[in-house]
């Protein structure tokens, strides 16, 4: 076999059928290989061109899994079967836990059978959950190997999305959040040998073992305030926290509370909807943001007029401050304010991963019409990514208004008692 | 008619419904556009939020500065008062005082309320700074600056919590002065009218005096806003 290092490629077939094969160590992970078959544009014509293991072959069975245990998947690609719109076929693997970084080492091996086979070796890689070993192209009659070895931060979903294909949400799609590796995925069902030899899981508890004590004893010396005034630890802990509030309207009342979240965790990324949906989901935020917006603004109003008006009066007060006031106060109560805000926030990460996709089309490639479009598509979601982060800002503090108004109305209401 | 103009204008060279149909697409190009429009913008209020709490930070100290100035003026006022022969003429001198006082202390109540310009603009940049930390917290490890700028956003959001609680002491210390205000207002009156003067004077210095409270709260109100600036100043902007 013929190593190829990454970028490089070389002729791997005229016609018939080729079959490629990822394998890897299976202690170390358990990637799921997937194949897009892409058009000129880089996408899939449809979703039944994305094969895995939930789809295990595409239209005429011109591409099928046909091997998918613990340690290797193998694809065959009958390349007469391909439609003449199918430029590549891209084979990558994703990870529901665990990093490529502990898969260095998997190998990609492709041929016909005949004839000197291709390969190539992933050897960089660190916290991805989802990449691109290589792809086989047409170039003029012919069909060639390129390895790649281009990850994602996010798994199957986003890969996915990266090349236009849909998946419905489930567990097994969503981004995963960094986790430590898994040293065994006993109980998946893949029937792989998940029990280490016991002598090594023995020696691998001892270390354990040793390991907080040693943690335990170097915070003991470091922390010697701790030593002082053992009371401080927990609220020294809680220190490296961020509280973060949160609040919502429940059909009796106000549902208001705090969790805490480590100060700089990452939050995963994932996106339940295809691009031209975020767009029209973004249309939609927009006019109930606008719509809001007005209200709340007319609500300002009307307090500051109530507020002069009582300011002058003498004696009582007009029935209609008092009927106007409970009725703003029950229309504050009943705007949609935090639902619009997650839709936001929602809609925010997902530009985030329309750009981060983009990104990396226009790092790979080099055709000059197809990057002026990348770039416009690009510039297109960035501007999406600023509207939506200025229309989750503007919905935050119109959330808090609403709270100060109804509060401001509150007062009026006090102020003019029935 | 439009068939006419177009035959008019375009007789020979131009099919009349070549140049309709670009007619046409002149007049949806705008809403072609507007597809692309950004609905942020649309916001009356759509200028940076630091730069409108600055703004209202300025007013704040301007509602200070005249509350210190009106609190000089009325304690030499009772100096003059003090020296009046005529006793009708101090009671007038005392009450226009302390209903000048009240209306002072009433506009910087107003400056201070829980839906003042000032509040809506401590909140909204508070809000839009949370919303910043959010973004950063979506990015990846290696994204520039991701651990300094969620460091200091929870600065500045820390110290806009600490503006809101002086704000809300501040609230609370106008408002008792202003039941101080109208309940020394009549004592001291009354004990003018009995002739308790010197009593009445020195009273009336003390509240005001205690004016001088609402001018030290709202100074650190000033200082604290000031400081929740400086913390956020330093984050990279990532969009507005």
């Amino acid at each position: 076999m013929r190593l190829l290092p990454k970028g490089a490629n070389a002729p791997l077939a005229q016609s018939g059928k080729v079959r490629v094969e990822l394998v890897w160590e299976a202690h170390r992970g358990a990637p799921n290989a997937v194949c897009f078959a892409v058009d000129a544009a880089g996408r899939v014509p449809d979703d039944d061109w994305l094969v895995f293991r939930g789809r295990d072959q595409s239209p005429k069975g011109a591409i099928r899994l046909v091997l998918d245990t613990s340690d290797r998947a193998a694809f065959v690609v009958a390349l007469d079967a391909l439609p003449a719109n199918v430029q590549r076929c891209v084979f990558a693997a994703t990870l529901e836990s665990g990093r490529f970084g502990d898969l260095r080492g998997t190998l990609l091996a492709a041929g016909t059978g005949s004839g000197e086979s291709l390969g190539f070796r992933l050897e960089e890689a660190s916290d991805e959950q989802a990449l691109i070993f290589a792809e086989i192209y047409r170039h003029q009659s012919a069909w060639k190997l390129r390895a790649i070895g281009q990850g994602f931060t996010g798994g199957l979903y986003p890969l996915a999305a990266h090349f236009g294909a849909k998946l419905a949400p489930s567990s097994g799609n969503h981004v995963a959040p960094t986790e430590a590796p898994a040293a065994s995925d006993a109980g998946t069902g893949r029937g792989r040998p998940a029990k280490a030899p016991s002598g090594k899981r023995w020696l691998g508890r001892l270390l354990l073992v040793g390991f907080v004590l040693a943690a335990a004893a170097s915070v003991w010396f470091l922390k010697p305030e701790w030593r002082a005034a053992p009371e401080r630890i927990w609220p020294d802990i809680q220190g490296f926290f961020t509280e973060v509030r949160f609040f919502d309207w429940i059909p009796w009342g106000r549902l208001e509370g705090t969790f805490r979240l480590p100060s700089s965790a990452v939050q995963p990324l994932g996106c339940d909807w295809g691009d031209e949906e975020v767009f029209e989901r973004y249309h939609r935020l927009g006019e109930n943001y606008v719509q809001i917006l007005g209200r709340v603004d007319q609500s300002n109003d009307l307090l500051a007029a109530f507020r002069g008006q009582i300011s002058q009066l003498h004696g009582a007060c007009p029935e209609v401050l008092h009927r106007h006031s409970q009725r703003e106060i029950e229309e504050l109560k009943t705007q949609p304010v935090e639902t619009w805000l997650k839709e936001a926030t929602a809609l925010n990460a997902c530009a985030g991963l329309m750009i981060k996709a983009l990104e990396s089309r226009l790092a790979a490639e080099s055709r000059p019409i197809i990057l002026q479009r990348l770039l416009r598509e690009a510039d297109r979601a960035r501007n999406l990514e600023s509207d939506l982060t200025n229309i989750a800002r503007d919905l935050a503090y119109l959330r808090n208004k609403s709270e100060r108004l109804i509060a401001g109305f509150g007062e009026v209401l006090d102020a003019c008692p029935q | 008619m439009t068939r006419r103009i177009l035959a008019a204008l375009f007789p020979r060279f131009w099919s009349r419904s070549v140049v309709a149909y670009l007619l046409l697409m002149l007049c949806c190009a705008p809403s072609l556009w507007s597809q692309e429009t950004s609905y942020s913008s649309r916001n009356p209020n759509r200028t940076n939020p630091t730069i409108i709490l600055e703004s209202e930070m300025s007013n704040i100290r301007a509602s200070n500065a005249q509350l210190g100035a009106r609190i000089q003026t009325a304690m030499e006022k009772l100096e003059e008062v003090a020296r009046l022969t005529s006793e009708d003429e101090k009671e007038v001198q005392v009450d226009t005082l302390f209903f000048t006082l009240r209306d002072e202390v009433y506009g910087v109540l107003d400056k201070l309320d829980l839906n003042s310009d000032f509040a809506d603009a401590l909140n909204r940049a508070k809000e839009g700074t949370i919303v910043l930390r959010s973004w950063y917290l979506r990015q990846p490890p290696d994204y520039p600056n991701r651990e300094q700028s969620i460091a200091q956003l929870d600065r500045a959001i820390q110290e806009y919590d600490i503006v809101d609680q002086r704000l809300n002491q501040s609230r609370t210390l106008a408002q008792e002065k202003l039941s101080t205000i109208m309940r020394q207002h009549r004592v001291i009156l009354q004990e003018m009218k009995i002739g308790k003067v010197l009593e009445a004077i020195a009273a009336a210095r003390a509240v005001v005096e205690g004016l001088n409270d609402i001018t030290q709260a709202m100074t650190v109100v000033e200082q604290k806003t000031q400081e929740s600036l400086q913390a956020q100043a330093s984050v990279p902007p990532i969009s507005n």
